[in-house]
């Protein structure tokens, strides 16, 4: 019972650090931004490393199963571990976060422009060859198009798991809302209010992320909630 | 690199198998927590309309709260120590498997169920014999996305003093030894690994042949045995065995790698888990690898009994650990007898048969 009363109180407490004059929102606006940072540097790099793989697995079919397996047990690694193996060799801060952040981000992006792209009905890129389309153009004009929802979710997946991984990286020397968990650890249980602002902090991004690209994933064109 | 890794483990093998026991133990009770709950929450949610949306909408967006958050925000509840990581990755591991179970339910046919009542099953009958049966292969999968989601947060239970492999890097990260973080981050690896791998065989076998992706890829009945039966056989003969304390009052840990045995387990457990890594058989490679697997249960079942043989203290544990593996076991055994119930269910000659006699 006094656990959840104290539980409350740092729940309060942790609100109350968003709070100009009482908090400090200088801090999470700080911590804010080098987290949007590590996100949407790593999603660049995994968008520039993901798609043109995706789509090249649809194409040469023998790659298909080794890069989906290998994406996968990237994926399967524990992130602390992922950390932990990458630190020795990239040392701390900004490039193990961006290095690891964008391995856990392939599988969702490779797997979801591959399944798009073969997706798309055979009789419509029948037609668009009939109207001597060359291949190149088919791929632009018709199959990344059409498959474009689907990516969009694999982008959304990978965004949420990235937001999520970012707060691991503060405790390796990057700038994200994890910096204000791990202060909060490691003052040794007085300072939960910071635990509870970094931890709400982080989950808040996730969601809203999810939110929004989820919104967008519905306007974009040939998206299944539209077709209904 | 690798020798210092491998003589980190050798020499710290105390500090190293009681992490991985830690690591073992918080995640088998979180996972038992979270199939338990899951299973419960979500029959509640297919059955319960307004119970269904609130799991539904509460799961989803659980999923996306940072693991890392969840474990932060227990710590203010629990404090630290075990009791807080239990109940953050029993939550996390709830979450895919309540989804999967309410979603599984529901995806069974309504004609199938309407038909199940008009021949006077009981609600509850047609749960447990119709809609469970059929959910299975559904549940399994949430319950393998569980497995290797908690399996991969336990390494961060150690941020809140949990222990496990996750407490060898972040001492590791301390201390600036690289091997250290090496020898916690590799093994947490690999047992994130051979997770996915066990449980997705336990997917895959729990699955109907007609239901299956990929129906030449039979799953045997030896490589599930390797996944769920041995795994902790030769997990559990690295853990340590008991402390003592002698006459002078000086504790004495009984690990189960005693010096003469560590050079036979450190392989046992990585061909153990080379064996779990390769591809599931096909039928062409179905003997080798239930020579394969067949010799490695042997082989730590051999090892156990030494392990027995040596000490009075080593008895007890080497019981507790043949009771899991036995345990495991049964449990497939279940499992099996279910698919087989729901094979002749199915067996067109028996469907004719019946309806032969009607």
């Amino acid at each position: 019972m006094e656990n959840l009363v104290e539980f409350f109180i740092s729940l309060k407490d942790g609100l109350l650090y968003f709070v100009p004059g009482v908090g400090r929102p200088d801090r999470v606006i700080e911590f804010l931004l080098g987290h949007l940072l590590i996100t949407f540097v790593t999603l660049i790099f995994a968008v520039l490393i993901s798609i043109p793989l995706g789509i090249l697995i649809t194409r040469v079919r023998s790659l298909y199963d080794p890069v989906i397996k290998l994406a996968g047990m990237l994926y399967t690694v524990p992130s602390l571990a992922m950390f932990g193996v990458l630190v020795p060799f990239l040392g701390i801060g900004f490039p193990p976060a961006i290095v690891a952040l964008t391995l856990y981000s392939l599988l969702a992006i490779i797997r979801n422009t591959a399944v798009g792209i073969n997706g798309v009905d055979q009789s419509i890129i029948e037609a668009a060859r009939g109207m001597g389309m060359r291949n190149s153009s088919i791929l632009m004009k018709v199959e990344l198009p059409l498959a474009l929802p689907v990516i969009f979710a694999g982008i959304r997946i990978a965004t949420v798991s990235t937001i999520s991984l970012a707060t691991l990286a503060s405790f390796f020397g990057a700038t994200s809302l994890g910096n204000l968990i791990f202060e909060g650890i490691s003052a040794g249980g007085t300072r939960n209010d910071k635990v509870v602002a970094g931890a709400i902090g982080a989950a808040l991004l996730a969601i809203l992320f999810d939110l929004v690209i989820s919104r967008i994933e519905r306007v974009l064109p040939g998206s299944a909630a539209k077709a209904k | 690199m690798w020798s210092e890794i491998a003589s980190y483990i050798i020499t710290e093998s105390q500090v190293f198998t009681r992490a991985l026991e830690q690591h073992l133990a918080i995640t088998f009770i979180a996972l038992a927590i979270s199939i338990v709950l899951g299973l419960v929450l979500g029959i509640l949610g297919s059955r319960v309309a307004w119970l269904r949306e609130t799991l539904l909408t509460l799961s989803k967006i659980g999923r996306t709260i940072p693991s890392l958050a969840i474990l932060a925000l227990a710590l203010p509840l629990l404090g630290i120590g075990r009791p807080p990581v239990l109940l953050a990755l029993g939550f996390i591991g709830t979450l895919p498997v309540l989804i999967n179970t309410t979603i599984g339910i529901e995806q069974v046919d309504a004609d199938t169920k309407e038909a199940a009542k008009g021949m006077g099953m009981r609600d509850h009958e047609i749960l447990l014999k119709l809609e469970l049966p059929i959910a299975v292969p559904i549940i399994m999968a949430g319950i393998r996305t569980a497995a290797v989601v908690v399996v991969a947060s336990t390494t961060l239970a150690a941020f809140i003093g949990g222990g496990g492999l996750g407490d060898l890097i972040l001492r590791g990260h301390s201390l600036g030894r690289d091997n250290v973080m090496l020898a916690g981050a590799l093994p947490a690896t690999l047992l994130a690994f051979y997770f996915e791998e066990a449980f997705g065989r336990l997917e895959g076998w729990a699955t109907p042949k007609g239901l299956r992706d990929e129906p030449e890829a039979s799953v045997s009945i030896l490589s599930v045995l390797l996944a769920a039966a041995v795994m902790p056989l030769i997990f559990g003969v690295l853990l340590p065995w008991d402390i003592t304390v002698d006459n002078a009052g000086t504790p004495t840990v009984l690990t189960g790698l005693h010096s003469e045995y560590r050079m036979i387990g450190l392989p046992v457990l990585l061909m153990s888990l080379l064996a779990a890594l390769l591809p599931r058989p096909g039928k062409k490679s179905a003997f080798a690898m239930a020579v394969v697997t067949g010799g490695l249960a042997i082989a730590s079942l051999i090892w156990l009994l030494i392990g027995i043989a040596t000490s009075v203290g080593q008895l007890r544990t080497g019981l507790v650990l043949l009771l899991f593996a036995v345990f495991s076991i049964a449990l497939i055994a279940g499992f099996e007898l279910v698919r087989a119930y729901r094979a002749r269910q199915a067996n067109p000659a028996r469907l004719r048969e019946v309806a032969a006699s009607a």
